[in-house]
């Protein structure tokens, strides 16, 4: 199902742009069928990771964009997730929206927040920018817990209803599952349509070379801020999706936890690519769930798989492929 | 007043750095299609009265225009987008991508297509997708980089870089192209071809302003040129003139410089 | 008593473990170019070793303090080793990732190892209060401030006459034309980040006698540290110990007369104003190397 970036930025990496169009209608109808299938193939609990994964996919993907495509390291993109969640399951619970409706404005309130913070941060250079956005989630969750009136502080919101379209509602496993699968799908294309475009390459000329890319008329200002606020969107999204999901949500979705979490998803995937957070959103999900008899060392774990992915694998698991082949180019050379 | 249209004009031009004056109060003009060159002694203040042009450094008193209007305080984007481009002297430009997708890049201000065309795939996002491709494929025939074109820009060798950034540059179709030494670290082969490809750019219709240190480059292919020294205007004219004034062979004498 | 005199004196030997925090975490950046963002967790380790060191191997706080700082120096080497010098020549983002992991993987590993209930030694000086004037400081504080301005002067005193620091200032000027001086520039970088977390581990050593430690006490650190070294100006030693006086200051007279609850959103608050009127820091220059 996942298609890759490799055409565009060149990396080299397969491409489903030099396929056939029978090839590609073939490729999609396999699958829709696998992921049509896949709820009543699989026991309750795999179900309910992959829900989780596909969440995160989200989530992972849109910290991609600023990521990857432009260049900056956003430690601040759990605020996003956690702007959606919190407005999500506030308007439908306190302010008796809809919950469809709620969770459909969980995007744009966070891609508002990201347009109001935005200006602030993305002229910082480098290592001013990293810190500041790193210190915005953490006051943010100061003053989510802080101000109980509003959000309930510590001790967070319950009893976050499922969405409802109509009569229908997405209360079982299943049809929560084919909602996230969908609303994954969507985003990985969106961000693939906007990669591959003018757009996209202006995100990469920010990220390869600043000055380069302000002097030929790409303002910095504009498409930094439209990936942060586009980012901040999908990410608002994703923690709504989440809220109704597991129907409680407490500040700590603003917390390094969750952040961490989003970051090793890319960094481990690939970051620059429209696989790798998907691929890292699925091992950060199960692959953790396999250890549960170490479970208090699965953070240890973490730390040191982001460590020595940074060192060894510069390019995710995606970017290995290639590395990977190129040795094996070599050993048959010899 | 001029007979030929001045494309860019820099008046009293100065700017000041804790208390040293880097560039003090520098007239020049650049005519439609001249290629005008900047030379001088290391630090005579060529980088920063050029970054005053380029927009990346903030002018302590003066002015700069373009085709009349007052750029002075306009931000190196808008300059891109009205056709003001600049070079840079480090090399590893875009590493990351192809060299072809770098040159894409490099179009930016000559397209159109928004977000909205890009998810909805409309007709002008697909037109400027292939109509970028070979332009780019164009714009790397003409400076010889074609067989390039999918190598990773970060891998090439040092003289095919400058080549890339020059090839960046050109895709963005330039009125006024701003070349900072272009030909620093070339070899007599490099540098000849790049005489060549900047005066095929003129030809093409671009107006060309380089700060260069190679005497052979700037001989071969200036209409005009400007010397400055310790932050101000020695000498201008054309290169014979140039070459026989003493004032620029006194400021030459004692650094380090040799006409290359 | 005296209000203002009384957090004059808690705002100053604040601002000094903040200043002598941020020191390292300045030096490390200006040479390497390396944000650490585990720097508060070496803060957090200096403190755990000193507590089981004085309590479980009974060395005593003061014997203690050594053994602290050496132990974590040792960590930050390997760690330098492995992890950074592969890196050396990678983008910020690589190294701050993998800094980030190293943090990740000491505050859980420290949450396994050492439990999540605060612990604490015992004051050496049992409680001593001495009183200048009005004012009431305990004698373990007050310790704390000599130690940690004799070591930001020691440090001083290195960068500027030694052979050394000679180097390092050469670094730190010039990382290529180091180089082609013959200067090593690979042990200049390993002796910056070692003295860099080494600081960072006394600070939480001399702290683990005044206040609890607890294994997310490095966040705090780290937050209140990048604060500081913002507020300075990234790379600028002068300027971290400035940074640290003025938001030890600023705390102390924050909770003093305004509130104690948002005490530590005031270093955000600060950082945000300070970066919106100099973009650099109120020490920083253009091109310092962000």
């Amino acid at each position: 199902m996942s298609e890759h970036a490799g055409a565009q930025s060149g990396l080299p990496e397969p491409t489903t742009a030099t396929m056939k169009p029978a090839m590609k209608a073939a490729l999609v109808l396999i699958a829709a069928a696998a992921i049509g299938g896949f709820p009543f193939a699989v026991d309750n609990y795999t179900l309910h990771l992959a829900i989780l994964s596909a969440i995160a996919a989200i989530a992972a993907s849109s910290l991609n964009l600023v990521m990857g495509y432009v260049g900056k390291l956003s430690l601040g993109h759990a605020a996003f997730y956690g702007i959606g969640a919190y407005t999500s399951a506030l308007l439908s619970m306190s302010a008796g929206v809809p919950s469809w409706l709620a969770m459909l404005a969980a995007a744009p309130v966070a891609a508002f927040a990201a347009l109001l913070i935005g200006p602030i941060v993305l002229w910082l250079r480098g290592a001013y920018f990293i810190i500041v956005t790193l210190s915005f989630s953490m006051v943010l969750q100061l003053v989510i817990v802080n101000w109980v009136d509003f959000t309930n502080g510590p001790m967070g919101i319950l009893g976050i209803p499922y969405p409802a379209v109509g009569s229908f509602e997405f209360s079982s496993k299943v049809s929560y599952f084919y909602l996230v699968a969908a609303s994954a799908v969507a985003t990985i294309w969106c961000i693939r349509r906007l990669t591959q475009s003018r757009t996209g390459r202006a995100f990469e000329a920010l990220r390869e070379n600043e000055n380069v890319a302000m002097s030929i008329g790409v303002s910095k200002l504009h498409y930094s801020l439209l990936a942060f606020c586009i980012a901040a969107g999908f990410a608002g999204f994703a923690g709504a999706l989440y809220a109704h999901y597991v129907s409680v949500i407490t500040p700590e979705m603003f917390g390094f936890d969750v952040m961490v979490g989003m970051l090793v998803m890319v960094a481990v995937g690939g970051k620059g690519t429209l696989s790798g957070p998907l691929i890292g959103a699925i091992l950060v999900t199960f692959v953790p769930e396999q250890l549960r008899l170490v479970k208090e060392f699965r953070l240890s774990i973490f730390g040191i798989v982001l460590m020595l992915s940074v060192v060894l694998m510069p390019n995710g698991l995606v970017g290995l492929g290639p590395v990977l082949r190129g040795y094996w180019e070599r050993w048959r050379r010899s | 007043m001029t007979t030929k249209a001045d494309l860019l004009q820099v008046q009293d031009l100065t700017k000041r750095f804790d208390g040293v004056t880097a560039v003090n109060s520098v007239n020049l003009e650049v005519k439609q299609g001249e290629i005008v060159a900047l030379i001088g002694p290391n630090g005579a203040g060529k980088t920063t009265l050029f970054g005053m042009v380029t927009g990346f450094l903030k002018p302590s008193a003066g002015k700069v225009y373009f085709r009349g209007a007052d750029i002075t305080r306009m931000p190196p984007h808008r300059r891109g987008l009205l056709g003001i481009v600049c070079t840079f002297q480090k090399t590893a430009i875009f590493p990351d991508v192809t060299v072809l997708q770098a040159v894409r890049m490099g179009q930016h201000r000559k397209t159109s297509a928004g977000v909205v065309d890009a998810l909805i795939a409309s007709a002008r996002h697909q037109r400027e997708e292939s109509a970028t491709k070979v332009r780019a494929a164009e714009i790397l025939d003409f400076v010889g980089l074609g067989a390039c074109a999918d190598q990773r820009a970060g891998s090439l060798s040092y003289g095919q870089q400058r080549l890339v950034e020059l090839a960046i540059a050109l895709a963005a179709e330039p009125e006024l192209l701003l070349l900072d030494e272009p030909a620093a670290g070339l070899n007599p082969t490099e540098s000849a071809g790049l005489t060549n490809v900047i005066r095929a750019v003129r030809d093409r219709g671009t107006t060309v302003f380089l700060v260069e240190h190679d005497m052979s480059v700037i001989m071969e292919v200036c209409d005009r040129i400007y010397v400055i020294a310790f932050g101000e205007k020695i000498a201008e004219g054309r290169p014979e003139e140039i070459q026989e004034n003493e004032a620029v062979i006194e400021a030459y004498l004692g650094s380090a410089h040799v006409a290359a | 008593m005296d209000l203002f005199g009384q957090l004059l004196t808690n705002g100053i030997i604040i601002g000094a473990t903040y200043a002598l925090i941020a020191i390292g975490l300045t030096l490390i950046f200006g040479m390497m170019r390396v944000i650490n963002f585990a720097h508060g967790e070496f803060y957090m380790l200096g403190a755990y070793v000193a507590m089981s060191a004085a309590t479980e191997l009974n060395l005593g706080y003061f014997v203690a303090l050594p053994v602290a700082v050496v132990s974590i120096a040792v960590v930050g080497l390997v760690f330098e080793r492995v992890f950074l010098r592969p890196l050396r020549n990678a983008d910020i983002l690589s190294t701050a990732l993998v800094t980030i992991g190293l943090s990740i993987f000491f505050q859980n590993t420290a949450l396994v190892i050492w439990g999540p209930r605060p612990g604490q030694i015992v004051d050496p000086f049992g409680g001593t209060v001495l009183m200048i004037g009005d004012i009431g400081v305990t004698a373990i504080r007050l310790f704390t401030l000599a130690v940690a301005i004799a070591a930001m002067v020691t440090l001083g005193l290195l960068i500027k006459y030694s052979k050394i620091g000679r180097m390092m200032r050469a670094t730190f000027q010039d990382r290529d034309a180091a180089a082609l001086q013959g200067i090593e520039v690979n042990l200049v970088f390993c002796l910056s980040f070692v003295v860099g977390v080494a600081l960072a581990a006394l600070a939480g050593a001399l702290l683990s006698a005044v206040f609890v430690v607890s294994p997310d006490m490095g966040n705090m650190a780290n937050l209140k540290s990048f604060a500081v070294v913002i507020l300075g100006g990234l790379g600028n030693i002068p300027g971290a110990v400035a940074g640290g006086f003025l938001l030890g200051l600023a705390e102390s007279f924050g909770a003093g007369y305004i509130s104690t609850g948002y005490k530590d959103g005031i270093s955000f608050l600060l950082v945000i104003i300070v970066l919106l009127i100099r973009p650099y820091g109120l020490f920083g220059r253009e091109g310092s190397g962000a």
